[in-house]
């Protein structure tokens, strides 16, 4: 199993660009069409197009790469942590936060230092300092605070994932669908005090929204023999949970775009449970069946080592690469075949080309220190 | 070459980029940050690769993995079983 989570980080990195790359093919079909078509925007035409729900097919299919990520992190804490001791030591910790910040600051600083050239952005001192602090740089980058608090925060879960796993494991389980289910009153303007300060209490860069991820991903490391005998007895049944999750969460966007008159933006952004439990049973299902082969198992391995790396850059790589398309070559916008090609092949591409060339360059000595 | 230098050249090379000075075989590759969780993932198939073997999932513990001494003798351990 312990192989098949490279791949399996290799195949999350990739649902991260194209789950990103879906928001230019929305943007096109409903945002951007007066750049290809003689038509003012917003404009719905394409809604429920083949076109239409082929992206939306996508873009559900692939929302499970940052748990992914949150999980494979919980697994390496118990590795890291070993059968004898009570929990993970402080400088394991550290170290491991210490390499996840030093790219993320450079990114940042990066971004940051664009933004002020390109747009003449220049902000205070201490927003530069928040928005470091709360990962916003780019809209990805939530996910650096989040995890680096996961990892502080495993010093106290690690005995708890060691001793009391069930309880652990249903505990985790509660606070992040619960947190996830807050914001259906948002979504459905269904305003009350107490849920919208628990709302505020609880951002996107907050671990709890996602602890269930991570925690999983600790128990199975600390109880691996009893998860592989569960996996093998039920993996049918996750097989067939993941094609009816998928289902599900496919209706459940459309439902709520209903629900919300077509706000197709705040629905999109949505984080909606179906979907995280159709992650969880993606996971469970690739582990499960294990002996079945796989096409490029090297190459997605490869990618999975580099998915630091590329998720630090994607996001701007898509940015540049869809800014560039929609000023200078917008009738690509209007065949989202080819959009999503281009979108995703440099998503992908530019981040590995770069870390390829840097790592076989004198300046390989920086590779770490600028992808992890 | 033996297993010892076999994995501090992957290590360094691979892992370490080519940075960083000689490599204690005893040196807590976790705690020193030489390898995160896809360093782990990465050494795990480096080694089934190299040595022609398959490390059970059940073996890949931190009493196996965290120094070069630890794979070593865990890799004698194997080969002798």
């Amino acid at each position: 199993m312990t192989r098949r989570l490279l791949t399996l980080l290799g195949i999350a990195v990739i649902c991260v660009v194209l789950f990103h790359s879906t928001v230019y093919g929305f943007n096109s079909l409903f945002f951007w069409t007066n750049r290809y078509a003689d038509v003012s925007v917003p404009n719905f035409d394409q809604y429920g197009t083949p076109t239409y729900y082929s992206l939306l097919f996508i873009r559900r299919a692939v929302a499970f790469g940052v748990g992914v990520f949150l999980f494979v992190s919980g697994y390496f804490v118990a590795f890291a942590t070993g059968r004898k001791n009570e929990t993970i030591e402080w400088k394991v910790i550290w170290t491991r936060i210490l390499y996840l910040l030093i790219p993320y600051f450079i990114w940042s600083t990066v971004i940051f230092t664009g933004k002020a050239l390109a747009y003449g952005q220049i902000l205070s001192p201490m927003e530069y300092v928040r928005r470091f602090l709360l990962g916003q740089a780019t809209t990805a980058y939530y996910y650096v605070p989040l995890i680096c608090q996961l990892y502080v925060v495993s010093r106290f879960m690690v005995p708890l994932a060691k001793k009391h796993w069930k309880l652990f494991l249903v505990t985790t389980a509660v606070i992040q669908f619960a947190v996830q289910a807050l914001r259906y009153f948002n979504l459905l303007d269904i305003s009350n005090p107490t849920i919208d300060t628990l709302i505020r209490l609880t951002p996107i860069w907050f671990f709890p929204i996602r602890i269930f991820w991570f925690a999983l991903g600790l128990v199975i490391g600390f109880h691996f023999k009893q998860f592989k005998e569960f996996l093998m007895r039920t993996r049918w049944v996750f097989l067939v949970a993941t094609i009816l999750l998928l289902i599900a969460s496919l209706v459940e966007f459309e439902t709520l775009l209903h629900l919300t008159n077509m706000d197709w933006r705040r629905v999109a952004s949505f984080s909606p449970i179906s979907s995280t439990l159709y992650g969880i049973s993606f996971i469970f299902t690739f582990l499960a069946f294990d002996k079945l082969s796989r096409p490029l198992p090297a190459e997605l391995s490869d990618i999975g080592t580099k998915s630091y790396g590329v998720y630090l850059l994607t996001d701007q790589v898509l940015d540049l690469t869809g800014t560039l398309m929609y000023r200078f070559t917008p009738w690509v916008l209007g065949n989202q075949l080819l959009y999503q090609i281009v979108m995703v092949a440099a998503g992908l591409g530019i981040p590995l080309l770069l870390m390829n060339r840097i790592s076989k360059s004198p300046a390989r000595r920086m590779y770490r220190y600028l992808f992890g | 070459m033996n297993t010892v230098e076999i994995l501090k050249q992957y290590i360094k090379e691979e892992l370490m980029n080519g940075a960083g000075g000689d490599l204690d075989v005893n040196e807590n590759l976790l705690a020193s940050g030489i390898i995160d969780s896809l360093g782990v993932l990465r050494l795990v198939s480096f080694v089934e690769e190299r040595f022609n073997i398959e490390v059970p999932d059940e073996d890949v513990t931190l009493d196996n993995f965290q120094s070069i001494q630890a794979i070593t003798d865990y890799l004698t351990q194997l080969q002798s079983a």
